[in-house]
């Protein structure tokens, strides 16, 4: 133990109150030196004080204690929470509250106490600094309640913001998207293959996806070849990727061939058809991951080659159809 | 304001080899891609994954029941050459003699039987289509096809007597180096022949081994399937 419990620190973490308290002997700066003894008999404590005379107390209840000292009654008790204590004594009920100085009393405040670098005020002037403390403490509450309420405002204005943009660039997007549907382009691609005495689900599966990825990427922004450069930028030594480009140069040159007899007015339905068919048989005989695998690599190879086109964006529609793949947006449950 | 692309072709390279690298027993039509599954032209490595080795049946092949060996038609002598080379081709000459000479109860090679045999295999191998001729290739026998696209097999699951590197083919064995050098990175001569007999079940790369192994590599290097660059052996894969 400290000289005067300096450095002490109460359960509260502020300095404890400046006195010294040993078994027999308590010296403090208002109450002087006192030497005090204790005894406790029969459930009854007797205390022995220099300053205060004999006082002989027991415990009524929980909280609560009466006493007689020096010819005089004492009734005691203390309840309730820190918020909002119930102080009971012989002149009546009070309630008080503890603060970051010590406590007030909301019913007779020259009861209040305060501490301050361990050196203890009671009476009317802890009363008037609990005020200040209380003011101040209000003070930045409200001042952290309106920054809060700020930051909140902030945060729901970008978020209105953000919506606001998302729902215009949906609205922009579905002005300029093409509407065409699987039960439209499905028929047509069908026509092409039935033409062509094609069987897509007999066709190896690393040249339906070389067809799918030569539709999707290449025809679906107007493009006939793919220059193995374009390619290997992305895998510089890669062994494979010159036989991805030979089977996608194959199958451009096949699909081409099927396609040059369509007659302009169909438009896009004839590659969106072809490009449901093949992506449909290529579903058909590889796994979920894979298939997922394959939309993503197909969208990731249209953006390699530049911005989707319109045309780009109805292929990876028809594309998630195909291919069976659920596409669930981040957040989404 | 920067130039980066968005996008990349690395997934769907990824994924193309990952279809390459897997059986397709379904693929029967090639309007996308014609001449695909029509036989190579010249030796052509196999992506698939290891299979084990399979051997042919000896009681399968129709051998049995006859006195001895010479009694056996030449019909039905023919058609379990054929099973044989069908299931294990390439094969090498003793091996196919053993499948034939087990199934027929024999328990000697001698040299009336192997004089039948061999004259059998001539016979085979003078047909009048190459493609459904069987291929004589110093001491193996094997279906065009499995020379020009061996299979790649783990001769570990082989019978004891048949696993012996000098019954695997050249063809096989170009396979063998081609695919330690894609598959597993492996640039120098010494780790690729290591490595790849390593994979079919042969652990030690003796100074005859390595001998075996020259005209391969040199074949490989010759045709353009493998490079050899400042650093070492690259895989290509010609199309």
């Amino acid at each position: 133990m400290g000289l005067f419990k300096f450095g002490e620190k109460d359960r509260d973490g502020r300095q404890k109150r400046i006195e010294h308290t040993g078994r027999y002997l308590r010296a403090s700066r208002t109450g002087g030196v006192a030497l005090r003894a204790h005894v406790k008999a029969g459930g009854v404590n007797v205390t022995g004080n220099t300053s205060h005379g004999v006082r002989v107390s027991t415990r009524l209840a929980k909280n609560t204690q009466v006493a007689m000292q020096n010819g005089r009654f004492i009734l005691r008790g203390r309840y309730g929470s820190d918020a909002a204590k119930i102080n009971l004594s012989k002149s009546g009920v009070s309630v008080s509250t503890k603060t970051g100085l010590g406590t007030i009393n909301w019913v007779r405040p020259g009861r209040s106490s305060v501490k301050f670098a361990g050196v203890q005020l009671r009476g009317h002037k802890a009363a008037a600094a609990n005020g200040i403390y209380l003011a101040f403490t209000a003070l930045a509450a409200l001042s952290r309640v309106l920054f809060r309420g700020f930051v909140l405002a902030g945060r729901g204005l970008g978020a209105a913001v953000q919506w606001g943009v998302g729902e215009w660039q949906q609205a922009r997007q579905a002005r300029e998207r093409l509407t065409l549907r699987v039960e439209d382009v499905a028929p047509v691609g069908q026509r092409i293959l039935d033409e062509q005495g094609v069987d897509p689900a007999a066709e190896p599966r690393r040249d339906l996806f070389a067809a799918v990825l030569c539709l999707a990427a290449l025809f679906g922004r107007g493009q006939a070849s793919l220059a193995i450069d374009e390619v290997r930028t992305d895998a510089p030594d890669d062994p494979f990727v010159p036989v991805l480009v030979d089977d996608i140069r194959v199958a451009a040159g096949q699909l081409r061939e099927w396609l040059a007899d369509e007659p302009d007015e169909n438009g896009p339905e004839a590659v969106l058809g072809l490009l449901y068919h093949l992506g449909r048989a290529l579903a058909d005989r590889i796994d979920d991951e894979l298939r997922a695998e394959a939309l993503f690599a197909v969208d990731d190879a249209c953006l390699a080659l530049g911005e989707r086109t319109i045309l780009q964006d109805a292929m990876l529609d028809v594309l998630v159809e195909s291919l069976g793949v659920e596409l669930k947006l981040a957040g989404e449950r | 304001m920067s130039g980066r692309r968005l996008g990349s072709f690395a997934a769907a390279v990824a994924l193309h080899e990952n279809l390459l690298r897997r059986p397709d027993p379904d693929a029967t039509e090639t309007r996308l891609h014609p001449g695909r599954l029509d036989l190579p032209s010249s030796w052509t490595p196999d992506l698939l994954p290891l299979s084990a080795y399979r051997a042919a049946d000896p009681a399968a092949l129709g051998l049995g029941g006859f006195d001895d060996f010479h009694a056996i038609p030449e019909d039905v002598l023919e058609a379990a050459i054929k099973a044989v080379v069908d299931v294990e081709g390439p094969v090498h000459f003793d091996v196919l003699a053993d499948r034939l000479l087990e199934g027929a109860g024999v328990g000697r090679l001698g040299s009336r039987i192997r004089e039948r045999i061999e004259v059998r295999l001539e016979a085979l191998s003078a047909g009048a289509g190459a493609a459904s001729s069987l291929q004589l290739d110093d001491g193996l026998i094997a279906w065009p096809r499995q020379l020009l696209s061996p299979p790649y097999r783990d001769w570990r699951e082989a019978p004891e007597k048949t696993r012996q590197l000098d019954y695997v083919s050249d063809a096989e064995l170009m396979l063998v180096l081609f695919r330690a050098v894609l598959d597993d990175a492996c640039r120098d001569r010494e780790v690729a022949m290591n490595d790849g007999i390593h994979a079919i079940g042969f652990i030690r790369l003796t100074d005859n081994v390595r001998a075996r192994l020259q005209a391969p590599l040199a074949r490989l290097l010759a045709s353009g399937w493998m490079v050899e660059e400042a650093d070492g052996l690259v895989a290509q894969l010609v199309t």
